[in-house]
């Protein structure tokens, strides 16, 4: 090819680029909602006069171009595979990759965050809690960065310092130091949330701690559909699914499991088969966020009663407990208000537990 | 509207390119106008209005002036359009500055005005003021045609970042270009790297600066991190702007002259700025310091010039104190250079290059900040002062993780990537005939899965 050709073939080839997406811009039909991100996408803004004089129409429409590029997410993989491979990025949009563990940078460790979660309890404790006769207890669930951030050298946040602050805000609980028997293993790969069938001795250990029987036998059971978490779609690159499995006995079988997500309790299952093959496989535990459960031991006659405050990770967890208590209460006081869990909650002679992963307390401002 | 952004790479340039290319030559000028126009009032439709009568203004003044440039009545339609013109820009940019100004002086407290900045207004002022100042010297003939003068003051490649194109540069192509396949290559070529430059480099930078201003873990060395990084950042950024405004006068048949010169190569402060922004040094040159009389007056005069020229470089940048001092530190430096340290610097060519990038870095600080008691604060810890320690962990992350775009940033900076493509092209013309299509169209690939990607995109010369 002589120069003049070249200058040709490369004047004739970008316009081919440009216009050709100028036309399949204009031609493709709108999607609606990112599987991989989990979010709505923009859509083409509405044309007013006045969006258009103050800007906004613009602002909208450079979101709408952004979100709704052909092939987007094909895009997404090639920034991902360049930042990671070409300019050897640490991470990209702070998700890292380290052996085959997707996470997100967490850092750095947000005091103010620990003390509003603090603030929170404390007020839940102090309303409800105190008088009851309870006891309380307190544990925090580490990321996972805890355990691979070292590895890559990513940064991470003071774990120590985390959970000795907490303490220190939580005089009034009794805190189960859970840290020791976790690992990365027990997390998945593409998601945040640890494995369900790798914490049976984390809830043992927690169960004991507060005076409870435990006993470590379950059935593994392993869900067929390929479980991407969270951080899969985040990363952009291609990673291999994890696979989820999930625990029974006859404890768990025979539960029953009431949410009053709308004020009426409504049955709803320990694991829901539904959301497993869904959008967000980890919602099959306790079907998802809920912001009140209870969950009923139909083979337990021992009375004893548990209360968790508890994030996403407490979902997993709660099914592993419910042998050892003829009732546990599940709250999630992102979903529902702090000031009138009275009115549904009875702490009287009950277990409490506050169990919160560190991602929740670092970033605490959604608890109400 | 930015060149880096998916509306104007895929949106409003294949439509402007089509609909240029199909024109007839007489209107040719007028798609320019149009949707330079439609550029300008993508952001703040508002703001189109004052260019347009910014431009009428312009073009009125020009006939005026040449009508009467033999008379005192030229002089009088010059002054008043350059009066005009600096009013303009005076208002809109420079309002709040001086009442803040005078707020602190006095202890007043006059409410702001919150007027905001129109974009480029800096640079199509000064564009419109040559533009006058040229036809009153007699050095070209005042536009007839509205629309020619139009489109040259508001012509959308060059409009918002420069560079700024002299009238008296354009004058014969705004009348008669020719379009070819080989300018439009080397126009797409130009433009490429220049976005390459912006998105894969200065934006890059960018993030870790902005990482860095958020931090709570601040270090000595993620003080000079950040500073070095900011250095490339600006570079990078707005000689990438550069690069895209010239690219893409290439492909309109357009002639813009260079505007960065490899100034990170310098040997001294007076020659990095023969290669920064040369289109804004050299307007100075010809439409202020000469006109003071330039170097060839007393030396007392001749620094009082050299001091004028670089207020009023700084204060161009920005209505803020720390732009008027980091023009004026420019002007020290200067002045010591003519006076003593010229020698000394020929002196030694690696203690030089020390010399002008430690200084350019600190400048750069001083630049970036946002007032002047963060510019000291910031170069005091970039030495050790105010009580930072020497490392930390966020700076051995960030240093990790941008390591490969700051070689990148640093060797990209010096004219040895451009020699070695050039020797390796001449010795492997037909393969390279081959690959260079491939890898413009890669590049673009890539540079646009870094837009859909991210959000972050901003522009810094927008303020100015």
């Amino acid at each position: 090819m002589n120069k003049k050709t070249k200058n040709i073939v490369v004047t004739v080839l970008m316009a081919v680029l440009f216009i050709g997406f100028f036309l399949w811009n204009i031609a493709k039909e709108q999607t609606e909602f990112s599987d991989s991100e989990r979010r709505a996408l923009a859509t083409f803004p509405k044309v007013t006069l006045e969006d258009i004089v103050s800007g906004e129409f613009m602002k909208e429409f450079e979101d709408f171009t952004l979100d709704q590029f052909p092939v987007r997410d094909g895009f997404r993989s090639i920034k991902a595979f360049f930042s990671r491979y070409v300019f050897l990025n640490k991470d990209n949009n702070d998700v890292i990759i380290e052996g085959n563990h997707i996470s997100k940078l967490e850092y750095p460790l947000k005091e103010d965050m620990l003390s509003h979660a603090a603030e929170r309890f404390n007020f839940i404790y102090d309303k409800f809690i105190r008088e009851s006769g309870a006891k309380v207890y307190f544990s925090v669930v580490p990321d996972k960065n805890m355990f691979i951030a070292e590895k890559g050298g990513y940064l991470a946040l003071d774990y120590a310092e985390l959970v000795s602050s907490m303490r220190e805000k939580m005089g009034f609980a009794e805190y189960i130091d859970i840290i020791p028997m976790l690992s990365e293993e027990d997390y998945y790969f593409t998601d945040s949330h640890w494995r369900q069938e790798n914490i049976t001795d984390v809830a043992s250990h927690i169960a004991t701690s507060m005076g409870a029987v435990f006993s470590d036998e379950f059935t593994v059971n392993t869900v067929e559909t390929p479980f991407y978490g969270t951080y899969y779609g985040q990363a952009a690159l291609p990673v291999a699914p994890d696979t989820m499995k999930y625990l029974t006995n006859p404890a768990i079988d025979f539960c029953t499991v009431k949410s009053y997500e709308t004020g009426k309790p409504v049955e709803v299952s320990v694991y829901n088969m539904e959301n497993a093959k869904g959008k967000d496989p980890y919602e099959m535990f306790l079907s998802g966020n809920q912001a009140l459960l209870t969950v009923e031991n139909k083979l337990s006659s021992n009375g004893k009663e548990l209360v968790i405050f508890r994030d996403s990770f407490g979902s997993s967890l709660t099914p592993l407990l419910i042998q050892s208590y003829s009732k546990i209460t599940v709250v999630d006081i992102r979903y529902i208000n702090s000031a009138v869990i009275g009115n549904m909650v009875d702490f009287e002679n009950a277990d409490v537990l506050f169990i919160y992963s560190s991602l929740l307390l670092n970033n605490s401002l959604g608890l109400k | 509207m930015l060149f880096s952004s998916i509306p104007f790479l895929f949106y409003f340039i294949p439509c402007v390119l089509v609909l240029y290319f199909i024109s007839p030559r007489s209107l040719k000028n007028t798609v320019l106008l149009v949707s330079s126009l439609i550029f300008y009032a993508w952001d703040r439709p508002k703001f189109a209005i004052l260019m347009i009568s910014a431009i009428v203004s312009g073009y009125i003044f020009g006939l005026l002036i040449e009508k009467f440039r033999e008379k005192p009545l030229g002089k009088v339609f010059l002054v008043l359009s350059v009066g005009s013109s600096l009013a303009m820009l005076g208002f809109f940019k420079y309002t709040d500055f001086f009442i803040s100004t005078f707020n602190s002086v006095s202890g007043l407290s006059v409410p702001l005005t919150g007027i905001a900045l129109p974009i480029g207004i800096s640079f199509y002022t000064f564009q419109i003021l040559s533009y006058t100042v040229d036809v009153y010297r007699g050095d070209v003939a005042a536009q007839r045609n509205p629309i020619s003068l139009a489109a040259y003051v508001s012509m959308f490649p060059q409009l918002i970042a420069g560079p700024i194109v002299r009238y008296s540069d354009i004058e014969k192509q705004l009348v008669s270009r020719s379009h070819s396949f080989d300018g439009a290559a080397q126009g797409i070529r130009r433009f490429v790297v220049g976005l390459g430059k912006k998105i894969l480099i200065a934006n890059a930078l960018g993030e870790l600066c902005d990482t860095f201003r958020a931090s709570d873990d601040k270090s000595v060395l993620f003080y000079w991190l950040y500073a070095i990084a900011f250095t490339l950042h600006i570079y990078f950024d707005f000689s990438g702007y550069s690069d895209m405004a010239i690219g893409m006068g290439k492909v309109f048949g357009f002639d813009f002259l260079e505007n960065f010169d490899y100034p990170y190569i310098s040997t001294s402060v007076t020659e990095f700025w023969r290669r920064w922004h040369m289109s804004l040094g050299t307007w100075f040159r010809d439409y202020v310091y000469i006109p003071l009389g330039g170097n060839r007056v007393s030396k007392v005069k001749w620094f009082r010039n050299i001091f004028v020229v670089w207020f009023l470089t700084g204060f161009w940048h920005g209505a803020a104190w720390n732009f008027i001092v980091w023009g004026l530190y420019f002007a020290v430096l200067l002045v010591l250079e003519k006076l003593w340290l010229k020698k000394l610097l020929d002196k030694s060519k690696a203690f030089s290059h020390i010399y002008v990038m430690l200084l350019v870095i600190i400048s750069f600080v001083i630049f970036n900040a946002t007032d002047m008691g963060e510019a000291l604060r910031y170069i005091a810890a970039m030495f050790g002062f105010g009580g930072v320690p020497a490392y930390s962990a966020e700076w051995l992350y960030y240093l990790r993780s941008y390591a490969v775009v700051l070689v990148i940033g640093i060797v990209g900076a010096t004219p040895l990537p451009k020699k070695i493509f050039t020797k390796l092209s001449e010795k492997n013309e037909k393969l390279f005939n081959v690959i260079e299509p491939v890898v413009l169209v890669g590049l673009m690939i890539v540079m646009t899965a870094y837009l859909v990607d991210g959000s972050f995109n901003p522009f810094l010369y927008f303020r100015f």
